[in-house]
């Protein structure tokens, strides 16, 4: 008798805890709402950016964006020379050639500059005019004109002209560039012998590339040595006319239209506005990201620091592109031609995607948070 | 000169409207976001308090039910 009544004891037990268990989860399920505005009260407060150690970060990361911003800004205010000096990759070039048809050596594509630098004209280039081709190459649009300096057509058409000395233009038009003197009239009013790379008779762009292809072929390794030359002799240069305030045209678009890339670059749509811009955002944001994780504590929520370092760079990218967009928006006032040319394009793409992208990280840390918070208050009482 | 000066103004002052206007779409955006998921998750919830209370009663019924069984049981053992 008594073991039976020991037997109901312990299901009566039994039942009134799952009693309890149960009442408890009704409870949490019905005061749900306020739980997860709990939790989200939490997640905010402890994500908030208002600390020592945040803040700090904050203004490291405002000057690092701030130093890339002005000397983006310095870079674009330097001339050709200035630029090139401060590449590494650059060196002294004069221009050697041997004026061979379709040939460059090795040596001559090391030494020379590169050939749709070009823009002046043989003057004893003198056919008919119905025969006459003008290239019009000028300092002014040679960068849109030749087709060596667009950022991803250059890659082949550049390092196809480096090689065999000639210049091509945007619709695919080539011409020789072979090593003549100039009479030239200097600053100090006194004339000059200047030997200069020059535009000559038509090429054909099929034999170009015909040329390259036989040269490998007979070459051989040494071939192949000199069209790597040639391809970094290329992205070398590309590299240094990308900072300019000149700059170098969208990829493409000067095939294309080669005055409507000029006209984009005018207004600060170019290569060097978007991609300089971006690097050192992108660089700047990983660095801040880095430093801010290995600041990390013990015991310190994972999620709520995840969401403090997105944040974090967020604001720093507002701020930055905020102060950049301010400075533009009053040289474009005072009559600064050449304000959006200095603006930093690329910069401001990246603080928009990473606006969009921290909102979507930090919405999903948070609903993630909240989970969480609920779940632990629904397992406080289990079934044990 | 007037062209372009007036073109950067415009351009400059269509990046700010952007940036504003993305930066305030993707605040409201955040905060209807996570309240959506709430609240959603909040009428999901009552409905399941619901459901378990209904349990609940059931399983109290049942309960009840045993327990008189049980009780008659007893009583009839203890008579027997």
């Amino acid at each position: 008798m008594t073991e039976i009544t020991k037997a109901i004891q312990d299901w009566e037990e039994m039942v009134s805890h799952t009693d309890e268990v149960l009442k408890h989860r009704i409870s949490v399920y019905e005061h749900s709402e306020a739980i997860l505005s709990a939790a989200q009260e939490e997640f905010r407060f402890g994500s908030s950016l208002f600390n020592k150690k945040d803040m700090s970060f904050l203004v490291f990361a405002c000057v690092l964006h701030g130093m890339a911003k002005y000397w983006i800004r310095k870079m674009r205010m330097m001339n050709d020379k200035e630029l090139a000096d401060m590449n590494p990759l650059h060196h002294e070039e004069h221009s050697t050639r041997m004026n061979n048809k379709y040939y460059c050596s090795r040596e001559e594509i090391i030494s020379n500059p590169v050939p749709f630098d070009a823009i002046v004209l043989d003057p004893e280039y003198k056919l008919p005019y119905w025969q006459r081709l003008k290239p019009g190459f000028k300092g002014t649009n040679h960068r849109f004109k030749a087709l060596g300096h667009d950022p991803l057509l250059g890659l082949v058409v550049g390092t196809a002209n480096i090689i065999t000395s000639t210049i091509t233009r945007s619709d695919f038009r080539s011409w020789h560039v072979r090593t003549e003197q100039h009479e030239r009239l200097k600053r100090n009013g006194k004339m000059a012998i200047e030997t200069l790379d020059t535009i000559c008779e038509p090429a054909s762009t099929i034999e170009m590339f015909k040329a390259i292809g036989e040269r490998l072929d007979k070459e051989g390794k040494e071939g192949w040595i000199t069209l790597g030359t040639a391809l970094t002799k290329e992205v070398v240069h590309l590299l240094t006319d990308m900072p300019s305030l000149m700059s170098l045209p969208l990829p493409v678009i000067s095939a294309i239209s080669p005055d409507f890339a000029h006209k984009l670059s005018l207004y600060g749509i170019n290569t060097g506005t978007i991609v300089e811009g971006t690097i050192a955002n992108k660089i700047i944001n990983f660095v801040v990201a880095f430093l801010h994780r290995l600041c990390m504590e013990e015991g310190e929520d994972e999620r709520l620091y995840q969401a403090r370092t997105s944040k974090l760079i967020t604001v720093a990218n507002l701020i930055a592109t905020g102060g950049d967009l301010t400075v533009t928006l009053f040289q474009a006032y005072k009559g600064d031609l050449k304000a959006m040319r200095k603006f930093d394009l690329g910069g401001y793409m990246c603080t928009l995607g990473n606006l969009v992208s921290s909102t979507k990280l930090i919405n999903q840390l948070e609903c993630k948070y909240m989970e969480e918070k609920f779940k632990l208050e629904l397992n406080r009482i289990t079934f044990g | 000169m007037k062209e372009i000066r007036r073109t950067n103004l415009e351009i400059v002052g269509g990046l700010i409207l952007s940036a504003c206007c993305i930066t305030s779409t993707w605040w409201l955006m955040r905060n209807n976001t996570v309240n959506a998921v709430k609240d959603a998750k909040a009428e999901k919830d009552k409905e399941h308090a619901e459901d378990l209370r209904r349990i609940e009663e059931q399983r109290q019924k049942e309960f009840q039910m045993f327990r008189s069984i049980i009780d008659s049981l007893l009583n009839n053992k203890e008579k027997v």
